[in-house]
Formats: structure tokens, sequence, C-alpha cells
């Protein structure tokens, strides 16, 4: 019995402790991209069965919550313009001439109709702060150790999936995959970081692949340049901003 | 059969005209309501598959063959106007002409709808038929605008509250990923006798609505109206044995749309049972006339057969009155009930109230148009005469019980 006990004590501690530890990962993990004030340049490939897209663009962004995208090709579809200015998400289409507001639900849907959904493009949710975390353990993803955090949304945050499945590398401590599961417990989006780089001195995931539920689609998105924008403000991101971008 | 016969079946007629105008009345009254609930019946799914298939879906459909049922805009078939010229020059097909479709949200000010927008190829499809369809507006547009025309369904420029000349925000999921978008200028407003339809269709040019969409050279489907529309189902095959066209899919509308397949048959079938509840009321009225006939007659058959008339004679006679009047009541229920359908023809009845709201919320508008098909009248005249015939099997009955010596 007092083995039991004693056991049982030492194991309370211990995930005490490795809950502390599992957010510090977690913050590690996600600060890597989003600390600092950004301009970037990235192609997103996207391969289907009938046809191969690729979409170039650019983007501004402050952390996870203010993000601006504008398509620079195929020429069809440059000079569209996405921003996400805390939980408002407004379009702009130069056909149109004119910058509308999109429902916040739209974060969650097909962005472009790749794999890649509103939230990736335009900031994610943040792990640290929306979600619980619980730690599983270390696996291998793709011959690394990685420690397997399980995410689970916190009651008042309004996200789509039902948990995500983080790996964090443990030689790096950056993310390695993600795995988004949706109610009836089926991943619906995995995220897979292919190549990490360093750019502008900052350690980052420069190449990422993502697929769907059904696996016929594949999508990567590429960061081609990334640059600190430290004079990149909030106010840098209203509507107006939209109608003045060059392509 | 002597002429003897013929004549005295006539005659006999005549004896009794009061109990022959009944006969033939039942019978006469018999026709009039079958072709009466028939007409109107038939009248009413040909209405139904002319505003829903024939105006927009088509009888015969040509898609890629991954296209139904999500009708993604992704899955267009490659424009081969080589393959449409082909289509249009073969002996069964009426008009082929090709479309392009998708969803977006139309906005005017501070209203918004979600509708299907469909690009139309004019030329192709016959200007006659859509200039019915108009009901307010025009198509000639001029040229050289920067803004395209639509031509919205009237219920759906109500819901925008729309007028001509005001230019919408159209925005939608477009071809391989774009986002469609663009301005369109409300150049008219369309009846299409469907009110599903009326409340969500816009109608683009079909090079617009390439252009709108990003699918520049694609078709999102090609309809086909075959010279027999009511053949589409068994002709599907055929053409598409004649004309192959790679990864093509077609479908004729009882296979896009067995729900109104499956809802017309199931209606017809009930009434058909109202049709033989009709036929066994009225069969036993005229059993009972002809009971009545045969006992009223027993003292006559009884004379003629002590007299040394033939019982095959008498009974051949008996069947040959049994058929003239029956055929004097399908000539006076025949003209009664073409009348009828006739005028309802030239001035269909129009449905109001909770019926009207329920046959709207199916999509068709609430009129009545009875059918005209002569083959109504002709099948359920055949029905009252081989009743008649049957029923005065007990006349003929009585003859052959009848003894020669009444005591």
């Amino acid at each position: 019995m007092k083995t039991l006990l004693a056991f049982s004590f030492l194991a309370c501690t211990v995930l005490q402790s490795m809950g502390q530890d599992v957010t510090a990962l977690l913050r590690k993990a996600e600060q890597a991209s989003t600390q600092h004030a950004s301009t970037m340049d990235m192609a997103i490939t996207n391969v289907k069965p009938r046809y191969t897209k690729v979409i170039n663009m650019r983007t501004w962004s402050i952390g996870n919550k203010h993000s601006l995208a504008v398509i620079t090709s195929p020429k069809r579809d440059s000079g569209l313009t996405y921003m996400r200015a805390g939980d408002d998400l407004y379009m702009y289409s130069p056909r149109i001439d004119r910058v509308s507001k999109l429902p916040a639900s739209m974060l969650m849907q097909g962005w472009m109709g790749t794999d890649a959904q509103f939230d990736n493009v335009l900031g994610q949710s943040s792990f640290v702060d929306d979600f619980h975390h619980d730690y599983q353990g270390k696996v291998d993803v793709n011959g690394a150790p990685c420690h397997l955090i399980a995410c689970t949304p916190k009651d008042d945050v309004a996200v789509a999936h039902a948990r995500v499945n983080v790996y964090v590398s443990v030689q790096h401590g950056g993310w390695v995959r993600m795995q988004f599961f949706n109610r009836r417990d089926q991943v619906s989006q995995q995220m897979d970081a292919l190549r990490y780089g360093v750019m502008d001195g900052v350690l980052m995931p420069v190449e990422i692949g993502m697929t769907g539920k059904d696996g016929v689609q594949r999508t990567t998105m590429e960061v081609l340049q990334w640059r600190k924008r430290p004079d990149l403000t909030e106010a840098y991101f209203v509507p107006s901003r939209m109608t003045q971008l060059e392509p | 059969m002597s002429g003897l016969v013929v004549r005295m079946a006539w005659r006999n007629l005549g004896r009794n005209r009061r109990r022959s105008a009944i006969t033939g009345a039942a019978v006469a009254f018999a026709l009039f309501f079958a072709i009466m609930i028939r007409s109107m019946q038939l009248g009413i799914y040909s209405h139904m598959i002319d505003t829903v298939v024939g105006g927009m879906a088509g009888y015969v459909q040509v898609s890629d063959s991954a296209y139904w049922p999500s009708q993604d805009i992704d899955l267009s078939m490659v424009a081969d106007k080589d393959w449409l010229n082909q289509v249009n020059a073969h002996p069964n097909v009426e008009s082929a002409s090709p479309r392009l479709s998708g969803f977006g949200l139309f906005t005017l000010a501070q209203h918004s709808e979600v509708g299907q927008w469909v690009g139309v190829d004019f030329t192709a499809e016959g200007k006659d038929s859509w200039i019915q369809r108009l009901d307010a507006g025009s198509y000639d547009i001029p040229d050289g605008q920067e803004v395209m025309p639509v031509w919205l369904g009237r219920r759906m420029a109500e819901n925008l509250n729309s007028r001509l000349g005001d230019t919408l925000i159209a925005l939608g999921q477009g071809f391989r990923g774009s986002p469609a978008s663009g301005r369109l200028i409300l150049a008219g407003t369309l009846k299409l006798g469907n009110p599903q339809l009326e409340s969500r269709v816009a109608i683009l040019h079909l090079a617009d609505a390439q252009f709108f969409s990003g699918a520049e050279g694609m078709w999102g489907q090609v309809l086909i109206t075959p010279k027999q529309p009511e053949k589409s189902l068994a002709l599907t095959p055929q053409l598409a044995n004649d004309l192959p066209l790679a990864n093509a899919l077609w479908s004729s509308w009882e296979e896009r749309m067995p729900e109104l397949q499956q809802a017309i048959e199931a209606d017809s079938a009930g009434g058909i049972v109202m049709l033989f509840i009709l036929y066994m009321v009225i069969g036993f009225g005229l059993l009972g006339t002809m009971i009545m006939l045969a006992s009223e007659r027993q003292r006559e058959f009884t004379m003629q057969i002590a007299l040394g008339v033939r019982r095959k004679l008498l009974a051949q006679m008996m069947l040959l009155e049994a058929f003239f009047m029956s055929l004097l009541g399908v000539i006076a229920g025949a003209v009664m009930g073409r009348a009828v359908t006739f005028y309802f023809h030239i001035n269909p009845p129009q449905m109001v109230g909770e019926a009207a709201e329920a046959m709207e919320s199916q999509g068709w508008d609430p009129v009545l148009p009875p059918s005209m098909d002569l083959s109504i009248i002709s099948t359920h005249a055949l029905v009252v005469v081989i009743l008649t015939m049957l029923v005065s099997l007990w006349a003929v009955s009585v003859v052959y019980r009848s003894p020669a010596i009444q005591r």
C-alpha cells in the first residue's frame, strides 16, 4: 500500500512538472515563426489528380492575429488580397474593386481549393493559449525523435478541430508534424514541416506539406523569402490598406 | 350474324328509350370522368417535366463522368465544338447546347442571395425560347460594356430588391481554386415556370460565365433535346454510342432526377387506383341496369324461344344491343370529355391557397393544364366498351337460362 501511495505521489509530481514543460515546449515551437513581425514571399503548390496549380503570394504579419496576404501569381488571381485583423476576416478582389468582410467561420475552410485553410495562411489559433495540453511521450517522425503533445481546445475557443496532435522535435524544438482530428476522430488535415531553414537569422520550417482527409491531393507551402519587419504595427492592418497594395 | 339481328338489336334500343338512355349515360359519365382524371394527371406530369426538366436541366445531358452529383465546376469538360456540331446534326436530336454553372453569392446594397449562375449560349439554344421566358428587360445589351449582363429569376430579383440596370456584385467559387468574382448589370428578369428556379437562378452569357469563373474553354454540361423528348431514356445510350466523347457521362433526366420520376409513378399509380374504383362503381351500376333489362324481357325471351328463335341468335342480339349502347355512350362521353379538357387547355385552372404553396414548394407553377393526348380517350373508351360487354354477359346468361315455356 505504501509503495502504491509513494508511486502515485511520484507520478503526480512528474506529471505536474511535465505539464509546465509541455506548455514551454509548445511556446518555443510556436514562437519560431510568430514572435517577429515579418513579411514573407511564399509559393503554394497544389497537386490534384486533374491539375497542378502554383500560387505565389506575399504576406505581412504580426503574431497570429494580424496578417495580410496578396496573391502575385497566377495572373488571373493576382491582386486578390486576404486580411485578418484580430477576429475579422476580409477579402479584396480587384475585379469588383471592393473589400468584402468574410465570416470568421471561413478560417477553417479550404483556401482557394488547396488543403491549406484560411487559418494556415492568415495565422493559426495559438496552441499555447487556446488548448489544453497532454504529454504523450516520445515518438519517431520521419526518423527523428519528437515529443508528442495532444492538444484539446479549451471550452470557450471556437475551433473546428476536436483535437490536435503536435509533434515537437527533440533536437531543435520546432514542430515537425501537426495532425488535426475532426469530431469523428478522423485526421481532417495533416501538416508536415518538410524542411527547416534559417531566414533572417530565425530557424523556421521553410517547406510545409499538407494533406487533406481524402488524401487525393497534396499541397506544399514553401517560404521563398522571410524578413523581420519591426516597423509593422497593428495599425497597418486596416481594410483600406488592401486596396492600395501592388501585386 | 345476319342483318336481321343487327336491325333487331338497333330497334330494341328504341323500345325502352329511358332504359337505353340510362345505360348509355352511365357509360358516357364513366368515360367522361376517366378522361378528366387522366387528362389532368398526365397534363400535370408533362407540365412538371417541361418546366423542371425541359427548361433548365435538359432531357439528355452530357457531362464529365465525375461531374454528377457534386456539379463541381472543377469537373467541367473541355469544350469540343466539332463534337457539338456532330450532335446537332444527329437525326434524333432537336437541339444541343453547352452550359456552365456554379454557385455564388449575389449582393446588391444590403441584400444578398445565394444563387446558381448558369452560362447559356443563347444563339445555340434559340433566342425564341428565352424571349418567351423574359419577364422584364431585354437580351439586346450593347457590346463593349465593362460589366457583364445578367438575367435573374424574377423572384430572386424581387428578393434582392433590384431594378433593371442595377449593378450586382457576384462572388463564388471559380474554376480550380480561383475565386469567381465580378460585377453584373441586371439586364432582365425571367419567368421560368418553376418558383425554386426563379428564386435562385442567374443567367449569364456562356462566354461571360467562363470569364467570371476562370473556366475559359470549359463546358459544365451539354443539354440535348431529342426530337421525341418522351423517349429520352431509351435514346440516351444510342446517342452515347453514335456520338462518342472521351470521359463523358450521358444521362437522361429520369436517371438524374429519379425522385421526380418516382413521384410521377407513385402519383400515377394512385390515379389508376381511383380509376379502378370509378370503373367498379360504374360497372355495378351497369350490371344493375342489365339485370333489370334481362328480367323485364324474360317473357319476351321465353316467347321467342317457344316460337323457335335459336338462343344463339338471341344472345348475339343482346351483345349487339350492349355494344350499340356503349358505343353511343362512348361517343357522348368522348365529346363531353374532349370539350371540357379543351376548355381547360385554353384556360388552365390556377391553384390558390395552400395547395398552390405546396405545388410551388415542389418546384412548379400552380397551374393544372390538362393533357390533350388523344390516346387517353381511345384507351378509356376501349376499357368502357369492354366493361359493358362483360356486364352484358348477364343478359346472355339469362337468354340461355330462360325456359321455352313460361309457367
